[in-house]
């Protein structure tokens, strides 16, 4: 899975491609916590390149939840794949975490 | 028509990839639905990595996985050496609508794993974990 980073103020745009699993959620979690640690608490993150998320890659997204909203901050995630809305509908994240339809949805509900 | 595909897994969690590349590839040679090869996939995705992180699915021994397509069905049944884990047995469901505060940092995966299969069971044998997972077509 690539990730790349925008960031301007307070905000960072992560952008996610390919899949998100038990192999690199760690890591995929310890870089977007650093963007927080770095004064970043609003965060978008583009999900329109992720092909698959399991429970693992979904756990990330929990934890990154938590700490936003802990920091002040606001975590949305926004052009969610069939596959990965599926497990956003099931799992009931869907209601509890922003999902958006685009960016400009997603950075004006952080 | 039947048919078979067996895989030999390392006990390591890259290795859940090139399971998903094999059922691909299976599905799209058989006429199976690409949904229903990513729901076999994801559900084994959770039930292994359960298996290599908590069931002690043992360094060194391979987790053996048998692709199969019936007429009204495909299965993978996977089975690996090991303490016994039945990840069939009745976990604590997560509550799908409690309050982000209140979602515990766990046990999603054998949820998504049966809300996503037609069936799956499990048996012990001879210090083998068996698992077999079910979609219907």
């Amino acid at each position: 899975m690539t990730m790349s980073i925008e960031s301007e103020g307070n905000l960072a745009v992560v952008a996610l491609t390919g899949r998100l699993d038990s192999t690199n959620a760690a890591d995929t979690e310890a870089q977007i916590l650093a963007q927080i640690d770095a004064g970043r608490p609003r965060i978008v993150v583009d999900a329109s390149g992720l092909e698959y998320l399991s429970s693992a890659g979904l756990r990330v997204f929990l934890v990154v939840a938590k700490r936003v909203k802990a920091g002040g901050g606001a975590l949305a995630l926004h052009s969610l794949t069939d596959h990965v809305r599926e497990v956003f509908e099931i799992s009931g994240f869907v209601n509890v975490l922003t999902v958006c339809a685009d960016r400009d949805e997603a950075i004006s509900r952080v | 028509m039947t048919a078979t595909q067996t895989l030999r897994l390392a006990s390591e969690l890259s290795e859940i990839r090139r399971l998903a590349l094999a059922v691909e590839r299976f599905a799209a040679r058989h006429g199976i639905p690409d949904k229903v090869a990513h729901h076999l996939n994801l559900a084994a995705d959770e039930l292994i990595t359960n298996a290599i992180t908590h069931g002690g699915a043992a360094d060194g021994h391979r987790i053996m996985v048998t692709l199969r397509r019936d007429p009204d069905r495909m299965t993978l049944e996977i089975s690996h050496h090991g303490v016994a884990f039945d990840p069939t047995s009745e976990v604590a469901s997560p509550d799908p609508t409690a309050a982000i505060e209140d979602r515990p940092i766990g046990g999603l995966g054998v949820y998504f794993a049966k809300t996503l299969l037609d069936g799956l069971s499990y048996v012990r044998r001879r210090g083998a974990n068996r698992l077999t997972l079910t979609k219907k077509l």
